[in-house]
């Protein structure tokens, strides 16, 4: 389980989380949704140990992850897949090289065969069979976060991020990404996290859906309370208007 | 404190002021003093910042340096990178510099006493101490200095950073430490080779040009050198490879906004570590020489 609790940052003088709470269960698929700019990524950083708030806590099965030396945090971000929004490919790769990255790392594989075998297993899960030799900048960007897909997927995590894992590939491939995620969750129990702008992905794959307004969580609710909602914010945001109390200018 | 109340605060302690002077003018003079301290004192906050960054990374790398499992494979392509691919430039660079100083004491020596004297004495002495650490060091801090930079600081705002953490690498050791160890190293070998290809380039100028005869230029080197003058001059090299690896590997590793942020990185990195090397050098050669070390 993961719980977040009054978490506060601030990057320089501006405000992005301002007591933000959040509790994940074990198992569960989380969509975060919420306008660019509002902390989504923001909060993904802080649940991976990637960020540390300025306050509050953030505690991964138990244990406050804000306050960890770096030795025992690696070892917490060990249970954590993360799909980074650019999809992060290590640009001086090959495709099998990232997605065994961290299977040598961890060590959680040492026989070679072994984990090629896990590498093309990835890769037929994303769709991309055959493309273990092909370095990042021959990939297009929706080829690229289906490798970072693979990559996130490949160590087995407890855990998987998800930031924005469906922009930039094709709707066919979005659904097979939706597809993934339910997968992972039903086959494997793996809690995820996902943040995205796209409603259809985010009512397909969301066991609960938090939409984020002003650093913190607006509202909390399973697919059908958020479609059904009354809080004209929720409302204007999953309805895509652009009246509404949300203005352009507000970030969120 | 908003005007108002700074003006009033202002007129309860403001005795002194000269007649004709009014107290609004003595009021913006004190906020321009005010707003200069604090620019000062942001400025000097900031630089305390770096420092303070700079040494916990500098501890980090030790740490890591020294922590299994070591990454052969890595550190052996950095020290590729930065030691062989560097070999022509830093030679080029040396021997050209290596003929000048032969030429350029030569023919001082020949107008102040009628012929050319000590020629390899002043090319070797030079080369060792300070010209071979000191152009060896501004060489690699242009070239691979500024490759570090630029190659952290893309891996830092494509989020490549933060991926390693995830996969559970540590960006220091996996990064950082392969490129310190490998400027550490390569800096004094390719500058070895520097001091030996300025001397052969000092060499040919005297004896080719100055009809300096081979075995003089050779005494003048070897009778004069000791072991101490080779031992500062590779001292040096180590701090200087220390600083290069430091200075560009903070840089790439707090590169932020993109690509601009990644071009203003990499130049600031090569700016930083280049004047450190010749402050440093001024400092270092004062106190090897303080504790009898050339």
């Amino acid at each position: 389980m993961i719980k977040l609790t009054g978490i506060y940052k601030k990057f320089n003088q501006q405000e992005v989380l301002r007591g933000l709470d959040l509790t994940i269960n074990a198992g569960e698929t989380i969509v975060i949704i919420g306008r660019s700019g509002c902390g989504k990524s923001v909060t993904l950083k802080h649940i991976v140990g990637l960020l540390k708030p300025d306050q509050g806590a953030v505690e991964v099965d138990d244990v406050n992850i804000a306050t960890l030396p770096p030795l025992e945090l690696q070892s917490i971000q060990k249970k954590f897949g993360f799909l980074f929004q650019g999809a992060a490919l290590f640009d001086s790769m090959n495709v099998s090289d990232n997605i065994s990255f961290g299977l040598r790392t961890q060590h959680l594989m040492s026989d070679e065969k072994q984990i090629q075998a896990r590498v093309a297993e990835c890769l037929r899960l994303v769709g991309l069979e055959g493309i273990e030799h092909t370095m990042p900048s021959e990939l297009s960007g929706g080829m690229r976060k289906r490798v970072g897909l693979a990559r996130a997927i490949a160590a087995q995590p407890q855990y998987i991020l998800y930031d924005e894992p469906t922009t930039g590939v094709d709707p066919i491939m979005s659904d097979a990404v939706n597809d993934l995620i339910i997968n992972m969750k039903e086959k494997l129990g793996v809690t995820s996290i996902v943040v995205t702008h796209d409603m259809v992905s985010a009512y397909t794959v969301a066991d609960r859906i938090a939409m984020m307004y002003h650093g913190m969580i607006q509202q909390i609710g399973t697919p059908r309370e958020i479609k059904n909602t009354l809080d004209p914010i929720v409302k204007q945001f999953i309805t895509g208007t652009a009246k509404g109390p949300i203005t352009l200018e507000d970030r969120g | 404190m908003s005007y108002e109340l700074r003006a009033k605060w202002l007129e309860s302690k403001v005795h002194k002021h000269l007649p004709g002077e009014s107290l609004e003018q003595k009021l913006e003079e004190r906020l321009e003093e005010d707003k200069f301290i604090k620019f000062l004192g942001k400025y000097i906050v900031g630089i305390a910042d770096h420092i303070g960054k700079l040494v916990l990374l500098f501890f980090q790398i030790i740490f890591w340096t020294f922590r299994r499992p070591y990454d052969l494979k890595n550190i052996n392509k950095q020290m590729n990178e930065i030691g062989v691919n560097s070999l022509v430039v830093t030679s080029l660079t040396s021997v050209s510099v290596g003929m000048v100083l032969a030429l350029q004491m030569g023919a001082a020596s020949k107008n102040i006493l009628g012929e050319p004297l000590y020629v390899g004495t002043a090319v070797g002495f030079s080369m060792v101490k300070e010209l071979g650490p000191v152009l060896t060091s501004i060489v690699i801090a242009g070239r691979v200095g500024a490759a570090i930079t630029a190659e952290l600081g893309t891996m830092r705002v494509t989020e490549q950073i933060d991926a390693l953490y995830t996969l559970g690498a540590n960006p220091v050791k996996y990064l950082v430490v392969p490129r310190f160890l490998s400027c550490v190293v390569m800096v004094p070998v390719l500058t070895v080779f520097s001091n030996i290809l300025g001397i052969i380039g000092g060499f040919f100028v005297s004896v080719y040009k100055m009809a300096i005869p081979s075995t003089r230029y050779y005494h003048d080197i070897i009778d004069f050198m000791r072991g101490k003058d080779i031992i500062h001059g590779l001292i040096k090299c180590v701090v200087f490879g220390i600083i290069i690896a430091l200075i560009s590997c903070y840089k790439g590793f707090t590169t932020e906004g993109g690509a601009e942020g990644v071009g203003k990185a990499t130049t600031q990195s090569v700016v930083i570590s280049m004047v450190l090397i010749l402050v440093t050098d001024t400092f270092l050669t004062n106190i090897l020489q303080f504790i009898g070390i050339g």
